[in-house]
């Protein structure tokens, strides 16, 4: 069995609107993608794994994807696990070289936030809750993480002001990315005076509606070689689960399903410290609380002592996280915000970052769908 | 986006709770083997060594404890009126998950661990229909 090499990455940049149709993004993402390789041509891409969130306008949209990006005939499908669909697609990818199946693979990500209004945006993400008892009730996913938050404020003491601290983090790292949606310095204050949307987290705790597309291009490492001086290699990845429904579950703190994943990943890279053994991260900061309870879950610090990490998490801080700006800084195209998470990691080992940590060798990739009904864990090395 | 998306849902095999809600009746269901009871209900128990056997009905008395809530100053588009609204997570005594609802209190009131009692609107046909308040 193969292992298997991330041999380029392409974003384009994440904005509110982005006057491209869909595959025009994907298209650009694939040119940059292809900017940083030698000796491989589109054709020679065996399959096409893809990824995108919303469905209430046009159905199966890979299809059209996968034609204007010269793709056809060969083999081309779309992998849906809600917010984690990107991290999944990245997943599949990775089992098809691994099994031999595939020898290049192309994995692209979408979406198009600006087709719908920010009401009906949240509607439409909202239909991923239960629609008839969490949905029918007047929940957004918003909701499902307030009380979550509210439940880690009884439980552990926490404030508002210690969930601010890392949007703020977050959206300054994006200042540092020319791809990044968020433009403005911000402070404390800034988000404790934002709009609420559930209580606790207003609007600057939240992540962006953005439009964006990313790829990346997976290889056999032996392929690698031919294709890139400069592979980065998949160490390890893992999946977990959880309920759908926030009350079916037995705890609401913290994400069972990305113990599992990160479990699994850690297990494959043989990390067993991973404070010591990472020098960098990316996670997926649909909302700064999720950032919070997932540097628990990944074992960077213990359950319900999030807020003594968040220092840490700065450049210069003991493991970074979100240098990309993440999803509430670069912003949140849904389909593409995991690949682009990837991308960031990529570039980081390669010392190819806009916001570089120093001498990073290996990183990790979280991204979440649901309210943690699906979390994908992956760490990359040189 | 020109027309509204209907749906023709008949329940399936959980039809007995929105029937239940109607009468001002808070049903569960209780997996034989396991003992768990769920609510909102389930048809089949997923637990490990259930092996999805199928649950019975058991009406629940409508009282239960406040595990979370929160307040939406944003909702979905036929909850747009009702803002500020707020939603917890109840446990009905005895079972072993929440339902998502509605709670009628004052903002400072509002404690996690709190005890409820599930009320009914009239004519009760949806989750919307019920609303949790507090009791002593
Ligand atoms: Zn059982």
């Amino acid at each position: 069995m193969s292992d298997v090499a991330i041999v380029a990455a392409g974003a384009t940049r994440f904005d509110e609107r982005i006057p491209r149709r869909a595959e025009e993004l994907v298209a650009e993402a694939l040119l940059e993608a292809f900017d940083g390789v030698k000796g491989l041509s589109l054709n020679e891409i065996d399959t096409l794994v893809t990824s995108y969130f919303i469905d209430a306008r046009q159905v199966a949209e890979e299809w059209i994807i996968q034609d204007y990006i010269g793709h056809i005939p060969r083999a081309a499908f779309r992998v849906e696990n809600g917010g984690g669909s990107g991290a999944s697609a990245f997943y599949t990818a990775y089992s098809l070289i691994k099994g031999g199946l595939s020898d290049v693979v192309l994995v692209a990500g979408w979406e198009k936030m600006s087709l719908y209004r920010t009401l009906m945006a949240n509607e439409l993400i909202a239909r991923g809750l239960d629609v008839d008892f969490d949905f029918d009730v007047g929940a957004i996913y918003t909701a499902c993480y307030a009380m979550m938050a509210v439940r880690r404020m009884h439980v552990y003491g926490e404030r508002e002001e210690d969930f601010a601290r890392i949007a703020v983090k977050n959206r300054n790292n994006a200042l540092k990315n020319p791809k990044g949606q968020w433009k403005r310095r911000i402070t404390v204050e800034d988000v404790l005076e934002s709009r609420l949307i559930a209580y606790p987290l207003k609007v600057l705790d939240c992540s962006l509606i953005s439009d964006g597309a990313a790829v990346l291009i997976l290889s056999s490492v032996e392929r690698a070689k031919e294709i890139t001086d400069d592979p980065v290699i998949v160490e390890g990845i893992g999946i977990g689960t959880d309920t759908m429904r926030l009350g079916d579950r037995a705890e609401i703190t913290n994400f069972p399903a990305c113990r599992v994943a990160a479990r699994r990943a850690y297990r494959m890279a043989g990390i067993d410290d991973p404070v010591r053994d990472l020098d960098c991260a990316e996670i997926y900061d649909s909302f700064d609380t999720v950032e919070l309870q997932t540097y628990e879950d990944l074992g960077f610090v213990k359950k319900g002592k999030g807020v003594e990490f968040i220092e840490e998490t700065e450049i210069g801080g003991r493991l970074p996280v979100n240098m990309s700006g993440g999803l509430e800084g670069m912003g949140h195209p849904i389909g593409a915000s995991p690949i682009a998470e990837i991308a960031e990691i990529f570039w980081q080992l390669r010392g190819e970052s806009c916001n570089q940590v120093d001498g990073a060798e290996r990183g990790l990739v979280h991204s979440h769908g649901g309210a943690g009904t699906a979390v994908v864990v992956s760490v990359l090395g040189r | 986006m020109g027309f509204l998306l209907e749906y023709r849902d008949d329940w399936g095999m959980i039809r007995p709770f929105f029937e239940g809600l109607s009468e001002g009746r808070l049903y569960g269901t209780r997996c034989p083997l396991c003992e768990k009871i769920y609510c909102p209900p389930r048809a089949h128990c997923p637990s490990t060594g259930c092996n999805l056997s199928q649950t019975e009905w058991v009406e629940l008395e409508p009282k239960g404890v406040l595990e979370s809530y929160t307040i939406l100053g944003l909702s979905t588009q036929g909850h747009i009126d009702e803002l500020p609204l707020i939603l917890g997570l109840v446990r009905v005594n005895g079972c072993s998950t929440c339902l998502m609802m509605r709670v009628e209190a004052e903002r400072d009131e509002l404690s996690c661990g709190a005890r409820v009692e599930v009320r009914f609107r009239e004519d009760a046909k949806r989750m919307r229909d019920l609303y949790a308040v507090l009791i002593g």
